[in-house]
């Protein structure tokens, strides 16, 4: 177990940023997820923890030592890639063995150890296929063992679950949470899907850029986004956002009969207000609206509708009986609008939601 | 069958008679080659010359390599091609993957430089390197004709294994640096074991090229003993006031049989080492 | 030191040997060929004087030269137009459904792989004027009266040449063409049948832009190694009948060889590796962007 702190970390390449002067500070024990859109910078990171890249400026520390200048071999660590990355001319045995075999372990504990992590991991009978033989999901069980096998401080994911289907990545979340449960590491997690994110970490930290635009326990980032890229990113479907300006008295939409009072009303603030589909509703004397898209799941529906030159889309029940075309007025629940400075994108206000 | 498939099938199979004709055509002058190799001499002589030898003799083959010095030339082309592939193998898997994998300065400008040298005629060098080597005392020796091969093998070499050290995953060398194998470890036990398919198609490759070298081995070489043989079979034939074609032929067959041996055993990735250097995809 | 500065020395470490042997055999040379050709030297002796551009303009005033370069133009352009011809010919033919199919490809590619001395002899066994099988042929079946000279008179020496070359060159066109008509996608042309496309306009719409990339790249390569090529041509000729094949790698060796002069012989070597450069040029270029096309 290990805290990493990345202080002031900087990779460029020319004139080319990748990460912008970052900080931040994994506790020990914690499930810590780098989430953010593809470019984001948030694989580079991940890759300079470990050792294969290193930082254009700042430091890397592990439980407050500098590894900047330590190579991958000795930071023991593990890594999940999202290719797997099996060794394919060796056998799943092999391959497990390959890190205990680096570190001169005996061969008689090198083969207990393979027959104890096959066991937790279920992959027994695959020991003497080479991992070209595999499936995807048995290939990432296998990848899954090789950084199990001989207890490293910290455990990195790039992506590990993004190859598999859906039924196999939920599953194979589920086995990732309970590793992190039973061995109680470090973990980086590197992914662009925010249910991985909400579902798996500690805490998450959101990129875009390059730059870390918030840390934070799942739940928090969810109801507290801190700037509109945050509240855009996390949560599906996609928060609503409206364009307007603050007015005494509180919001205004541009272009449409909207108006709700907020705390922080201020005068002629220009401001983007979000609302997440759930905390729309209908109501008698909300903003006029027509419904362009009706979709059904089954146990909720997806309400898209037009108002003006805006956007709306709802999430209602499942007994909603809506169709395409069918006027309606939304009202918005009460204290689940968040405001955005329409320049900066920074959230207006510290409290969860403006009243 | 009905008339129409009936016309199909028809069509299909004077297509295939005439593709294989051509094919045939092509191949004619090695069937020649053959034939002529196992043909009494009369045969050959007469007229009109027989096309299918009316009995087979390997008296031939015997007379070359027991009545000419075919025999040191095939060896003295051996060592020489096999002396530079090697060397121009271990250097060009060194030099690929420090190519493709690490970044330096310099490091755009030196790919750009081995594919130039892998283009450049050997003309250009060749009074150059004929100053060299003489300035070394090396003309006349076979050594001297290991280090102008190497010279032309080497960015062959390098730019083939390129290719092929290129088309490897990252992703598996960054798995063995962090489960602990040093960098001569994770270029042993992980890039050229992968790499061994493509290694071993540019070595066939580069052993071809170097067994066919003839200019340079042309030029340094003048005692029969150290002659390799592209200028050496010539030199029997020219030295010959009669020429013996069905020794020249049987020639033709031994010189051809150690690179039909090699390409039967990389003919999976004929097409891919080929590819590889030049217009893959 | 830093990760990336051992990282680099690694990667420098693993470059030295190769670069050790550029720079001691190839680009110390080719100085040294800038150089020679600077002098009138004797190969004999290796010694002589500095006569600054006078080789170049000697050569550029000599028939010899000009004879040289002609005919290396005529070689070059009569190698590229058959090889082309036949190598694409043949690698739509290899494509497509052919009773053997596997044997039929060994068999075309095995030209290429033959020793240019073992071409040369069995074409010169074949061209041979008095038991030769082609002149039997051609007399035989009254195309002719006489045995054809086959090389030993202009223009049908150059003609042979070119012929024994584009027959043991092609295959590389076929394979490299091949390996691209193998790439081209099926639903490509499944998409063209749906939208009504005959057989004629699937290939002119679909497989012949497919294959421009790719024949470009043969192009600039086969034009370079044929600009090039020495053994070939000095194998079956000699450069004769009267210089008729002499080629610019051919005045080369002449003029270093058996004239001994040596000054003379890298000035044409330097006018060559010039050519060669432009050439180098529009290759580079080519690979470049199907790199960048490549990983995109």
């Amino acid at each position: 177990m290990a805290a990493i702190s990345l202080d002031h970390i900087r990779k460029s390449y020319g004139a080319h940023v990748i990460v912008d002067n970052l900080c931040i500070d994994v506790q020990a024990g914690e499930f810590l997820t780098l989430l953010g859109p593809s470019g984001c910078g948030k694989s580079t990171i991940l890759r300079m923890i470990a050792g294969l890249d290193s930082p254009s400026a700042g430091g890397i520390l592990f439980d407050g030592r500098r590894m900047n200048d330590v190579l991958p071999a000795d930071r023991n660590i593990a890594m999940v890639f999202q290719s797997y990355a099996l060794y394919p001319h060796m056998t799943v045995r092999q391959n497990l063995e390959y890190p205990l075999r680096k570190r001169r372990v005996p061969a008689q504990q090198r083969a207990a150890m393979v027959d104890n992590v096959a066991g937790i991991l279920q992959i027994g009978p695959l020991l003497d296929r080479r991992s070209s033989q595999l499936s995807g999901g048995q290939q990432q069980r296998v990848a899954l063992g090789r950084a199990m096998i001989r207890s490293p401080d910290v455990f990195l994911f790039d992506e590990p679950l993004s190859n598999l289907d859906a039924t196999l990545r939920a599953h194979m979340r589920a086995e990732i949470i309970q590793l992190h449960q039973r061995l109680g590491k470090t973990m980086v997690y590197v992914t662009h899907d925010q249910i991985e994110a909400m579902t798996m970490s500690t805490r998450i930290a959101v990129l875009e850029g390059g730059k870390l635009l918030q840390l934070g326990p799942p739940a928090e980032v969810y109801a507290r986004p801190a700037t509109r890229f945050v509240a855009s990113f996390v949560g599906t479907p996609r928060m609503n956002f409206l364009p307007g300006a603050l007015v005494p008295g509180g919001f205004r939409a541009d272009g449409l009969a909207l108006e709700i009072a907020v705390a922080h009303a201020a005068d002629a603030v220009r401001v983007t207000a979000g609302v997440r589909p759930q905390d729309l509703l209908l109501a008698k004397d909300g903003l006029p609206a027509r419904v362009t898209l009706v979709e059904r799941t089954g146990q909720e529906t997806l309400v898209t509708t037009s108002a003006g030159a805006q956007t709306l889309v709802l999430r209602l029940d499942e007994s909603c009986k809506l169709r395409i075309g069918d006027e309606i007025a939304i009202g918005v629940r009460p204290g689940k609008l968040h405001l955005f400075d329409e320049a900066s994108g920074e959230r207006l206000g510290n409290d969860d939601c403006h009243p | 069958m009905t008339g129409a498939r009936m016309l199909r099938l028809g069509g299909r199979i004077c297509r295939d008679v005439l593709v294989w004709a051509a094919i045939g055509l092509i191949s004619f002058p090695l069937v020649w080659m053959v034939l002529t190799s196992l043909k009494p001499r009369i045969e050959t002589n007469g007229y009109p010359p027989s096309f299918l030898p009316s009995s087979l003799t390997l008296v031939h083959y015997y007379d070359l390599l027991f009545r000419t010095g075919f025999g040191q030339l095939f060896v003295n082309s051996l060592f020489v091609s096999l002396t530079s592939t090697l060397v121009a193998v271990l250097f060009g898997i060194a030099g690929a993957y420090g190519l493709v994998r690490f970044r330096f300065a310099a490091r755009g400008l030196m790919a750009r430089l081995v594919l130039f040298a892998y283009l450049l005629p050997a003309v250009v060098l060749l009074v150059p390197l004929y100053v060299i080597v003489a300035s070394i005392g090396l003309n006349g020796s076979l050594w001297g004709l290991v280090i102008t091969d190497t010279t032309f093998a080497l960015p062959f070499a390098l730019w083939l294994l390129r290719a092929f050290v290129a088309a490897l995953p990252p992703d598996i060398e960054a798995a063995a640096a962090i489960d602990g194998a040093g960098r001569f470890a994770i270029l042993f036990e992980i890039v050229i074991p992968q790499a061994l398919p493509g290694i071993l198609a540019t070595a066939v490759f580069t052993f071809i090229m170097a067994y066919n070298e003839y200019l340079y081995a042309l030029v340094f070489i003048n005692a029969d003993q150290s002659m390799t043989l592209p200028p050496g079979v010539l030199r029997l034939v020219k030295e010959s006031y009669d020429i013996d074609w069905n020794l020249m032929m049987a020639a033709a067959v031994v010189i051809t049989m150690p690179i039909l041996l090699l390409f039967a055993l990389v003919q999976r990735h004929f097409g891919q080492g080929l590819g590889a250097g030049s217009v893959k995809g | 030191m830093t990760l990336a500065t051992r990282n680099a020395a690694f990667g420098y470490l693993l470059m030295a040997p190769s670069v050790l042997f550029f720079v001691i055999l190839i680009a110390y040379p080719l100085g040294q060929t800038l150089v020679i050709s600077l002098y009138h030297m004797s190969t004999l002796t290796r010694t002589g004087e500095f006569i600054g551009a006078a080789n170049y303009t000697a050569l550029l005033q000599s028939g010899e030269f000009w004879n040289a370069f002609g005919n290396t133009l005529i070689w070059t352009v009569g190698c590229l137009a058959l090889q082309l011809g036949l190598g694409v010919a043949f690698a739509l033919i290899l494509h497509g459904k052919l009773f053997l199919r596997p044997i039929a490809r060994a068999l075309v590619l095995f030209p290429y792989l033959l020793s240019t001395v073992v071409a040369v002899l069995v074409w010169q066994w074949l061209f041979n004027d008095l038991y030769g099988y082609l002149n039997y042929l051609a007399e035989e079946y009254g195309v002719v009266d006489g045995p054809i000279n086959w090389l030993g008179q202009s223009p049908n020496a150059m003609i042979s040449v070119i012929v024994v070359a584009a027959w043991k060159q092609f295959p590389f066109v076929t394979i490299a063409v091949l390996a691209r008509l193998q790439g081209i996608p099926k639903a490509l042309y499944d998409a063209a049948k749906i939208d009504g496309a005959n057989a004629w306009s699937r290939f002119w719409d679909i497989t012949v832009p497919q294959l421009k990339p790719v024949l470009a790249m043969v192009i600039i390569l086969r034009t370079i190694w044929d600009f090039k090529e020495f053994d070939l041509i000095f194998m079956m000729t000699g450069g004769g009948p009267r210089s008729s094949t002499e080629t610019l790698p051919l005045l080369v060796y002449k003029e270093v060889f058996p004239k001994l002069s040596m000054g003379s012989g890298a000035a044409i070597a330097m006018i060559m590796l010039a050519i060669m450069l432009v050439f180098f040029w529009i290759y580079a270029g080519q690979y470049d962007r199907e790199e960048s096309a490549r990983t995109r």
